[in-house]
């Protein structure tokens, strides 16, 4: 029985990794604890930033969400050797 | 006579500019858009941030572009990169020690080899001294300065004036200022890709 929750457990923290992922723009670096806006001044040209406090997930929430899915894949593993011995 | 009208308009132009002379801008900018934004290569990802606490003023004559000059500085605790802990990092002794060396400046003392773009835009090498972390370097740099004559209105409702827009980009080495020099060079670039992006005030 723990077996298969943790089969179906696996899968599931990866894919939720990979979407929190995608939820921060799926960008290829680390997560940011600002968010960035760009703004354009109309009379002069000039770009400009600004920032606001807020979490930007980055890409270590696949590593994250891959490491999770192997840990209760060896769990999975390690319970049905336990049942069958 | 189209031709007369235009050759006295365009005369009369030049008059007023000429008579309007040298200007003391302020770039403490109300607006909070003036800015220095830097990036620095890394193999995960670019370091891109900027800062906006700017400040000083520069003493520019459109008739005169030439000889523009003054000093501009950019407060060191304004610099902001989107991940709060490298921002302590960068805030830190190693990197701009931002308690010691609270400005950077750079000191205008001219601008060489202007070419004029368009009406009141000019661009140049502006040759100066910028100082980072107590260390003073000659920097000649190229520039676009843009004179909005009659503009301050737009950006200070109310008020009569002249905008200055400078922008420029540079590329400074972490070596040559000391920040955090020889270090880390496997993860943070050396060079610092620089742009300049300043606006000027003045009140008539």
């Amino acid at each position: 029985m723990p077996q298969t929750i943790l089969r179906i457990a696996g899968p599931s923290i990866f894919l939720i990794g990979i979407f929190i992922w995608m939820m921060g723009g799926a960008r290829a670096g680390f997560s940011n604890t600002s968010i960035v806006h760009v703004q354009m001044d109309e009379i002069t040209g000039i770009e400009s930033k600004r920032y606001e406090d807020g979490f930007v997930p980055g890409i270590e929430f696949v590593a994250i969400g891959f490491l999770g899915f192997a840990v209760t894949l060896g769990a999975a593993a390690f319970f049905e050797n336990k049942r069958q011995s | 006579m189209m031709k007369r009208i235009l050759g006295i308009i365009a005369g009369l132009s030049l008059a007023v500019n000429v008579l309007a002379g040298s200007a003391t801008f302020d770039f403490t900018d109300p607006s909070g858009v003036s800015n220095l934004s830097f990036d620095m290569t890394a193999p995960v990802e670019s370091i891109s941030g900027s800062a906006d606490g700017i400040s000083g003023s520069i003493d520019f004559d459109p008739a005169k572009p030439e000889a523009t000059n003054g000093t501009i500085s950019v407060a060191t605790s304004s610099l902001m990169v989107p991940k709060g802990k490298m921002r302590d990092h960068i805030m830190g002794s190693m990197w701009m020690d931002a308690k010691k060396y609270p400005e950077m400046k750079f000191e205008l003392s001219g601008v060489s080899g202007l070419k004029t773009t368009g009406d009141g835009v000019f661009k140049g090498q502006a040759n100066g001294t910028m100082t980072v972390k107590g260390v003073a370097k000659e920097l000649n740099t190229e520039v676009t300065i843009k004179h909005l004559a009659g503009k301050l209105g737009a950006k200070l409702p109310g008020k009569k004036g002249d905008l200055l827009v400078v922008t420029g980009t540079l590329i400074v080495n972490r070596d040559a200022f000391n920040i955090n020099a020889g270090q880390k060079l496997d993860k943070v670039a050396n060079d610092i890709h620089i742009r300049l992006n300043f606006i000027g005030y003045s009140e008539k």
